[in-house]
């Protein structure tokens, strides 16, 4: 009576350890195969030669790996001709190659609550505008500073509010139509107001006004679409579409004539330039590229894979130690009107400054709230990332920490 | 025994199974060398799109363009530039362009180069460029059409004039573009010319029908670009092209196009402070996509 017991068990035990190794090598295969076979992408981007991926591929990261094995295979079988119309359609024969960095499984966390004020004037509290036949606006950005300091663009209140350790500490005045901002070496502050003044205004450590440089120039021919302002050893710069920045301003803060263009945000350590780019929205892709801030040398780049398509990238910045942080905004559309966006999420991923290398990477909840920002999340110099949400009560910014 | 052995065995491959799956799964040190580039040309005759010598052009590659220095991809590489980097484009020769990226010279390959107007808007078609300011540019904002340039040339001829809540009208030829002053609803208007979102949007769109921009309507207010599909239909996020509008209860724009970052280029009548503007802006799910009919 025992042997047959003992004969299925062992069957069954047989059984699991085949379908085990069978679940492991399917799962290990499709890189596998990148590594070894001698059709690799060759820097075509893999998603213009692909079908348009249905739903059920786009809501399963399974069928989405699969539809990306028939993308490589469908090159692999290609002519000269027919790679040539592929890449002609989107991509780069001669482009960055670039082999997708895995973040889908980044962990879902909620992080800490490192301030949270209502709407108001008072200290703590945060300015709002409702959306009544116009843009619904709360604070327009946050910047991170020291460890644990970040400043608040509270444009509704006329001011920026600083905080340490989730305590407002002091404030210094703003115009109502600031959007951005950046810190000086000298204890400043740089305030982008892109829209009313086309500007941006220096101010001294003591918060006065010292100089106020047009944004409009060469290299800028539309201050609307300046997308951030950021400022170091070699002066002020202000970002055209989240493409290349353009010194506006010398390191006195002097106007700069030349408008010299940097090919990306300068990294907070002083060495880096870092740049990024949606590859493939459906796909749910973005490519990061760092260089060499001396010499403008290619440093890295990175194709990052997030779980669901990309809506858009909400902040690309780096701490002390050259760390990148990126951070998108993913989630899914339904097909039938009104097509709401479900299954969204920010995906905070954070990349070695030297390699590009995978450092960390987490998920939270999306912004939501409805107001626009320019500088939702930022980071502190000990690579803190801080994200600002609002909704009808007020505004919460929390952290999150990598290691 | 065998058993054992068996179970063993199995909790063995499971743990190195799942050893395996995690360094797979995370790739941490998989991609840590990944930093070499893709080559191959294939003989491809792959034309640029009208890069002029003499001109500018922009990097459209979306995962960048390698420099370097030699007009074939035998030339070593000297730097890689990324999606939207502009270059001085300084000689041809076959497919590749000698260009000057920063202070670095080199050769791209020229399909994945599209050429800058002086305007700075390219030259293969896509979005065209951001207003200007006060007083906007008049040229076809006149005309009723609402096919696509038409649409912008009508919004474009909007930027600069002021925000005026509940106001829908302004003068392309008319450098007095008003003033708006405190919170709105409660602000006031100075000057005849003016719009809030709605009014700005419904009459780029020329909905419910063809109407004067000098004529101050307010057909619509964004509950209803909201909420009705009368002149307009929803459509998808994804979907969006130039010329579409984003909506929310209490603010709608209109699109013209994306960036990099997947930000939107938004023609839109702001708010008090603003006025009417031409700008790069975010749009969060509370936003809804739809499209004149």
């Amino acid at each position: 009576m025992r042997k047959p017991h003992f004969i299925a068990l062992g069957s069954f035990t047989v059984v699991l350890l085949f379908g085990g190794l069978w679940w492991l090598s399917e799962r290990l295969a499709p890189e596998t195969r990148i590594e070894s076979s001698p059709d690799r992408d060759d820097g075509v981007d893999l998603s213009s030669l692909s079908a348009p991926r249905d739903r059920a591929a786009t809501a399963d990261p399974k069928n989405a790996r699969s539809t990306r094995d028939q993308a490589r295979s469908k090159k692999g079988s290609m002519g000269a001709d027919e790679t040539s119309r592929a890449a002609g359609a989107g991509e780069g024969v001669d482009a960055v190659e670039q082999t997708p960095l895995d973040v889908r499984d980044a962990e879902r966390v909620e992080g800490t609550v490192f301030v949270r004020g209502p709407w108001g004037s008072a200290p703590g509290s945060f300015g709002s505008l409702p959306a009544q036949e116009s843009n619904p606006e709360g604070p327009m950005a946050i910047v991170g500073a020291a460890a644990g300091e970040l400043l608040v663009v509270d444009q509704q209140n006329l001011r920026v509010q600083v905080f340490e350790d989730g305590r407002v500490v002091r404030s210094f005045d703003v115009t109502e139509t600031t959007q951005d901002l950046a810190l000086t070496k000298d204890g400043g502050a740089v305030a982008l107001d892109r829209l009313a003044d086309r500007s941006v205004k220096l101010y001294g450590e003591d918060g006065k006004l010292k100089n106020e440089i047009p944004i409009a120039g060469e290299n800028i021919p539309e201050p609307g679409l300046v997308t951030g302002v950021f400022a170091d050893d070699e002066g002020v710069w202000v970002e055209r579409e989240h493409g290349n920045t353009v010194r506006i301003a010398g390191p006195d803060g002097a106007v700069d004539e030349q408008r010299p263009e940097l090919p990306g945000r300068p990294t907070r350590d002083g060495r880096g330039v870092v740049a990024a780019t949606v590859t493939d929205r459906v796909q749910g892709l973005i490519a990061v590229t760092v260089f060499e801030r001396a010499s403008l040398e290619h440093r890295w780049s990175r194709s990052i894979e997030f779980r669901a398509p990309v809506l858009s990238v909400v902040a690309l910045d780096s701490d002390r130690q050259g760390r990148v942080f990126l951070v998108a905004w993913v989630g899914r559309e339904r097909e039938v009107s009104p097509f709401d966006i479900y299954d969204e999420g920010l995906v905070i991923v954070c990349l070695a400054a030297e390699t590009g290398a995978l450092v960390g990477r987490v998920e939270t909840g999306p912004l939501g709230g409805g107001n626009e920002t320019l500088r939702p999340v930022s980071v502190d110099d000990a690579g803190t990332v801080y994200v600002l949400r609002q909704d009808s009560a007020g505004a919460e910014i929390r952290q999150f920490r990598f290691p | 025994m065998l058993m054992t052995k068996l179970g063993d065995g199995l909790w063995s491959t499971l743990v190195f199974g799942a050893f395996l799956f995690g360094c797979g799964g995370t790739g941490v040190d998989d991609y840590a060398d990944d930093t070499d580039f893709g080559d191959e040309v294939n003989g491809t005759t792959l034309e640029a799109m009208t890069v002029s010598v003499g001109g500018r052009a922009r990097v459209v590659a979306r995962s960048g363009l390698n420099l370097r220095t030699q007009p074939t991809t035998a030339g070593s590489i000297i730097t890689a530039m990324p999606y939207g980097s502009t270059v001085d484009v300084l000689q041809k020769q076959g497919s590749w362009f000698s260009v000057k990226y920063g202070s670095k010279l080199g050769w791209s390959y020229g399909a994945y180069l599209d050429g800058i107007e002086a305007d700075g808007s390219s030259s293969s078609g896509g979005s065209s460029g951001g207003g200007s300011s006060g007083g906007g540019s008049s040229g076809g904002a006149t005309s009723g059409s609402t096919d696509l340039e038409s649409m912008l040339a009508r919004a474009r001829s909007g930027v600069g004039f002021s925000y005026h809540w509940g106001g829908g009208c302004w003068s392309p030829e008319s450098s007095s573009t008003g003033a708006c002053y405190g919170s709105c609803p409660s602000c006031s208007h100075k000057g005849t010319w003016g719009a809030d979102c709605s009014g700005y949007v419904a009459k780029i769109w020329q909905v419910p029908g063809e109407t004067s921009l000098e004529s101050c309507g307010h057909p619509y207010s964004s509950a209803d670009f909201y909420s009705s599909t009368t002149h307009w239909s929803r459509v998808s996020r994804s979907s969006a092209k130039p010329g579409d509008a984003f909506v929310r209860n209490g603010h709608i724009f209109l699109y013209n196009g994306g960036d990099a970052w997947g930000s939107m280029r938004a023609y839109e009548a702001k708010g008090c402070s603003y006025g009417i503007v031409y700008n790069s802006r975010t749009a969060d799910s509370s936003y809804r996509v739809i499209r004149r009919d």
